[in-house]
């Protein structure tokens, strides 16, 4: 029997603002166990949720971005529950209304065709405390008790890993270009849960949904994936059923494994919430929300498109955001040829970030300077073997590209006679590679045009020698 | 006697005119807090009460509670003051915080005296679940003095100051101040910050006080009401703010109703009686008072709606009582966490709450939500829309607010009634659509008092106190 | 609606995490009974179903969103006042995950 797996996903995200989604309690990591709380974030008796002006315009970025309908009226709800680190013994969230509902996302599969994939809903919610777990004991600090978030929830509508990835990619995409949030999975700040089911072939029957948690990064997204369609297929293909349950990813396995079973699963007791009157949400302050949005990730694709780079240069360059705008900004400058840029910032400037371990927002280069420097080789001014060694310099010192053009003394010898008058005396001295061209090793035609470079200490435009090379030894 | 059988507005005017100083009222009033013989005290604090008094040396004669001595129902947050809304499960609970309404009256220059005895977290009408025990009404102590708001009515009624803070939900200040004599007043849902008030049930729960007159209680409303940003339901538009001008000058006229399943089925005819009496003198006033039929099914649906909504409501706003970050807390070397919460929340609450909670959240469980919370908060829509048609066409409604006297305390019961039994239960209608509702002082019984309610449209406080102060009056002339 | 019995009245204070004493439980299942013919008088009610929700006793909408300005949080040492298990200025629970 043949399958098709149905996969939904559910991601949360936790937004940037300064304070908390119903308390002015502050928002801030990495500090002092338990000294980021107000008396709300520790439910004291009597305290109440105010709602956090900025988290709404963020779930309006965000649901504008996913082209969804925005919610006129704020209403949250309460879904009821224990836990150690729910100090209020339920959490705030929109049940009924969400910020955003009715959504698509756009994906591009590697072999370029273009998907829409279906979002039911994002909205807005609070986040728990943070645990320590021990053998015997666990504690709990508060600090990240009520940080906002927003959950987005798509459609079951994707069927491969591949998919689900690039839902999730573009996801991370649109909330870091929005610059709603951090999108650190690996640091919690986007979490992501996934749900799969195998559909027989030809059928409209879902078949039992599993959950699988604790995946933290996008590569283990597709490898839980892979495995539970594997583990599924098995499950079926044995005559045995798939069980409706939680699993959570086991990284170092790379296998899921068994959280709970769906017949222990807590009913929520969903109510709204009373403490906060329905809160209209006023023409202006929507359409301020939406007019003040950062970019997203389409806005650069066109401009990137306009400038002709290829579909797989942009496609490097858009999922880190820092990337994009760097490359944009360069644009600002007049730039003759976008690819050698792009060249130099994803070969050379990228390398350099990693063996440096450096970041690229860090990076102090003056981006005129580096224009000016792919201008230099895009116009044959020198080589781009000779631009690397501008470019390393640049990197480190505050110098202008024409200075230190002038203080290596570089230029390339693009003169055919000059060219020529080198070519001679390699040649002269090359008898066993001519020989070898002629009897059809190629290769030999690398090692003298390379044998030209280094004789002219790289000057020579190495396109200009090889044609001049070939002029003289081929037929 | 002492002095605190006066009204907050004669001790304002003693005050000012060097009549009394602050200090020899809290003195008389601390005094009779720890003679106190009705169980009506949580906590008291009448050393902290005398050393403020002793400070103030002067009288603003722009505020009218400053220097007057007065006690809070123990939900209310109190900065350093232990607040347990007489529940074991907030045993030693000290709050970091001031409620809103403690805030603004310490502003006004009140005094707090005490925090008062309530049935536990407030739910019950008997102010008898108190984890310190029942409190007993101070006109009789055989009987109860109603609840939740028990020690906060019980306070007035024996003049240990001239007015207090409680909380009203289902009728909690309502008809406590009918078993009392005094009166009860429970201002426009949002009028008050409920900012730092313990929760009960969020979408009733209402803050309410006691005093001795309506003037009083108009005085009271000039300073509680307002909006207040830390409180997401708490109202920001315009009403009424003549409160005192109205409860001084009284309304020229007034048309009110009554529904006459809530007159005519009072067991005792004598207090039936009384009541065609009353409006029968009111008329001399320009107060007329018809009948308005009204379903009998709506009200046999206000005690079931009352109690789905108010016990799901409350299941879940006590869930933060696990004992983690303040109030008992379990045995640590429990084994695991949901035990250990389980010890803190089994002896933390009383049989009558745990079994609201269960009550309440059987109401929410996904196969019963339909038929029983939700359709309670239909049940609630249902009769605020009748009773927005009514205030369409009078001015307020006008009942008993109780059908007898004081019950005695070997008579309570506490478990759920098979039938509705509206007549002892249909002042909740003021909290299902937040109306403004004030009980006053009426007819007395074997000398034990009762109580009449009304009950108008929403933000209509202003001329609701105005008529009050007219039937007020007329009720004195009476007597 | 679910049938109630004993165990669902178990169950549903387990969720609320705390136990019922025997003579709890009766009493409960007493309340249960008069609970049960209450529910009747909202079905009393002609076409109650059509009607809308209540939660808010009067139609209000608000307006008012607080502004993403953080106060000053509290103090770690007030954070720890009420707490009766706390260990490295954390709260102190038993055993979550694990056996």
């Amino acid at each position: 029997m043949e399958y098709i797996p149905v996969i939904g996903i559910e991601i949360h995200v936790e937004l940037k603002t300064k304070s908390k989604m119903f308390s002015s309690g502050p928002v801030s990591y990495g500090k002092s166990k338990n000294s980021q709380t107000v008396l709300f974030d520790l439910a004291y008796p009597g305290v109440l949720p105010v709602v956090n002006k900025q988290a709404v315009r963020y779930g309006i970025q965000v649901a504008s971005a996913m082209e969804m309908d925005i919610a006129k009226v704020l209403y949250f709800d309460r879904k009821n529950y224990f836990y150690s680190d729910l100090p209020k013994g339920y959490q705030i969230t929109q049940n009924d209304h969400p910020i955003g509902s009715n959504g698509v996302i756009k994906i591009t599969l590697s072999d370029g065709t273009v998907k829409e994939i279906g979002v039911e809903r994002a909205h807005l919610e609070e986040d728990t405390a943070k645990q320590l777990h021990f053998p015997k004991y666990t504690l709990v600090d508060y600090n990240r008790c009520g940080t906002p978030l927003i959950e987005i929830v798509s459609k079951p509508e994707m069927h491969t890993p591949e998919e689900a990835v690039k839902y999730v990619e573009a996801i991370h995409e649109i909330i870091t270009y929005l610059d709603v949030s951090d999108g650190k999975m690996e640091e919690g700040s986007m979490r992501c849960d996934v749900n799969i089911s195998l559909m027989e072939k030809d059928s409209d029957k879902f078949g039992t949904k599993v959950e699988c948690k604790n995946l933290n990064s996008i590569a283990n997204v597709k490898s839980a994936l892979e495995y539970e369609i594997k583990r599924q297929t098995e499950l079926l293909n044995n005559n045995q059923v798939v069980e409706q349950e939680t699993r959570r990813y086991n990284d170092s396995k790379g296998i899921t494994e068994l959280m709970r079973k769906k017949t222990d699963a807590v009913d929520y007791k969903y109510f709204r919430e009373p403490n906060i009157a329905p809160i209209k949400l006023s023409t202006s302050f929507i359409k301020d929300a939406i007019s003040s949005m950062k970019h997203l990730p389409e806005f650069y694709k066109k401009v990137f498109e306009d400038c002709e780079l290829t579909q797989y240069q942009i496609s490097q360059l858009l999922p880190d955001k820092n990337f994009t705008y760097f490359f944009y900004e360069c644009l600002n400058y007049e730039v003759v040829s976008p690819k050698i840029l792009w060249n130099l910032l994803m070969g050379d400037i990228l390398s350099y970030l990693n063996k440096t371990e450096q970041k690229l927002a860090n990076l102090q280069i003056n981006k005129e300077q580096l224009v000016l420097l792919s201008n230099e080789i895009a116009k044959q001014n020198i080589s781009y073997q000779q631009g690397k060694d501008v470019l390393n310099i640049l990197l480190k010192e505050d110098k202008k590209t024409s200075d230190i053009i002038k203080s290596l003394n570089l230029s390339q010898v693009n003169d055919n006679l000059a060219i020529e008058n080198i070519v001679n005396e390699v040649l002269s001295l090359n008898a066993q590679a001519i020989t070898d061209f002629k009897n059809g090793k190629d290769k030999a035609l690398g090692f003298i045009v390379g044998q030209v470079m280094k004789a002219s200490k790289g000057k020579v435009n190495p396109e200009k020698a090889k044609q001049i090379v070939l002029n003289k030894i081929g037929n | 006697m002492g002095n605190l059988n006066k009204t907050i507005a004669m001790l304002h005017d003693d005050l000012v005119n060097n009549r009394v100083t602050s200090y020899e009222l809290v003195e008389e009033s601390c005094k009779k807090v720890t003679d106190d013989t009705c169980n009506m005290y949580e906590k008291k604090i009448v050393k902290d009460a005398l050393k403020r008094a002793k400070k103030k040396t002067s009288i603003d004669k722009n505020k009218l509670l400053d220097g007057i001595p007065f006690v809070l129902k123990d939900n209310f947050s109190t900065k350093g003051v232990e607040s347990t809304a007489s529940s074991n499960s907030l045993n030693g609970y000290i709050p970091l915080y001031d409620a809103t309404v403690y805030t603004k009256l310490k502003k006004a220059g009140a005094i707090l005296i005490a925090k008062t005895s309530m049935d536990e977290l407030a739910m019950g009408g008997t102010g008898t679940t108190s984890h310190i025990g029942p409190t007993l009404n101070p006109l009789d102590k055989t009987r109860i003095i109603g609840g939740s708001s028990a020690g906060s009515c019980a306070a007035v009624v024996a003049a240990h100051c001239p007015f207090s803070i409680g909380s009203d939900t289902g009728d909690s200040v309502r008809k406590p101040a009918s078993y009392g004599g005094i009166v009860g007043f429970k201002p426009t849902y949002g009028l008050v910050s409920r900012y730092g008030l313990f929760a009960f049930a969020q979408s009733l729960d209402t803050v309410a006080y006691f005093s001795k007159d309506v003037l009083d209680s108009a005085i009271l409303t000039e300073v509680l009401a307002g909006y207040d940003k830390n409180d997401s339901t708490s109202y920001k538009g315009k009403y009424d703010k003549s409160f005192i001008k109205n409860a001084t000058e009284g309304v020229k006229s007034a048309k009110l109703c009554y529904f006459p399943q809530l007159v005519d089925n009072i067991k005792d005819k004598k207090i039936v009686d009384e009541y065609y009496k009353l409006i029968e003198k009111l008329k001399k006033h320009n107060i007329t008072v018809e009948k308005c039929e009204i379903d009998e099914k709506l009200l046999n649906a206000i005690y079931p709606a009352y109690m789905i909504i108010s016990s799901a409501e409350a299941s879940s706003n006590n869930a933060c009582l696990d004992g983690l970050r303040y109030g008992i807390s379990g045995d640590i070397n429990a084994d695991n966490y949901r035990e250990y919460i389980k010890q803190a929340r089994s002896k933390g609450f009383s049989d009558m709450i745990k079994r609201r909670f269960v009550i309440g959240s059987f109401s929410l469980l996904s196969d019963n939500k339909q038929e029983i919370f939700l359709r309670a908060q239909k049940a609630r829509t249902r009769i605020v829309k009748y009773m927005k048609e009514v205030f369409s066409k009078y001015d307020g409604l006008l009942v008993p607010a109780s059908q007898n006297v004081a019950p005695l305390l070997s008579d309570i019961v506490y478990s759920w009634t098979k039938e509705p039994n509206y007549i002892d239960n249909h002042m909740a209608i003021g909290n299902f659509g937040g109306f403004p509702s004030i009980t006053l002082p009426w007819i007395e019984k074997d000398n034990l008092p009762i109580g009449i309610n009304l009950t108008s449209d929403n933000f209509k406080d202003a001329n609701l106190l105005g008529i009050a102060k007219v039937i007020e009056d007329t009720v004195k002339e009476e007597n | 609606m679910r049938k109630i019995t004993k165990q669902v009245l178990i169950d549903c204070a387990d969720n609320l995490l705390f136990n019922l004493s025997d003579i709890e439980l009766e009493k409960l299942e007493k309340d249960f009974e008069n609970f049960i013919s209450q529910i009747e008088f909202l079905k009393a009610l002609d076409d109650i179903d059509s009607e809308v929700c209540t939660t808010f006793p009067y139609e209000y909408y608000s307006n008012y969103l607080r502004d993403d300005v953080p106060t000053k949080p509290l103090k770690t040492k007030d954070v720890l006042k009420n707490v009766n298990n706390k260990f490295a200025d954390m709260i102190k629970v038993s055993k979550v995950i694990g056996e």
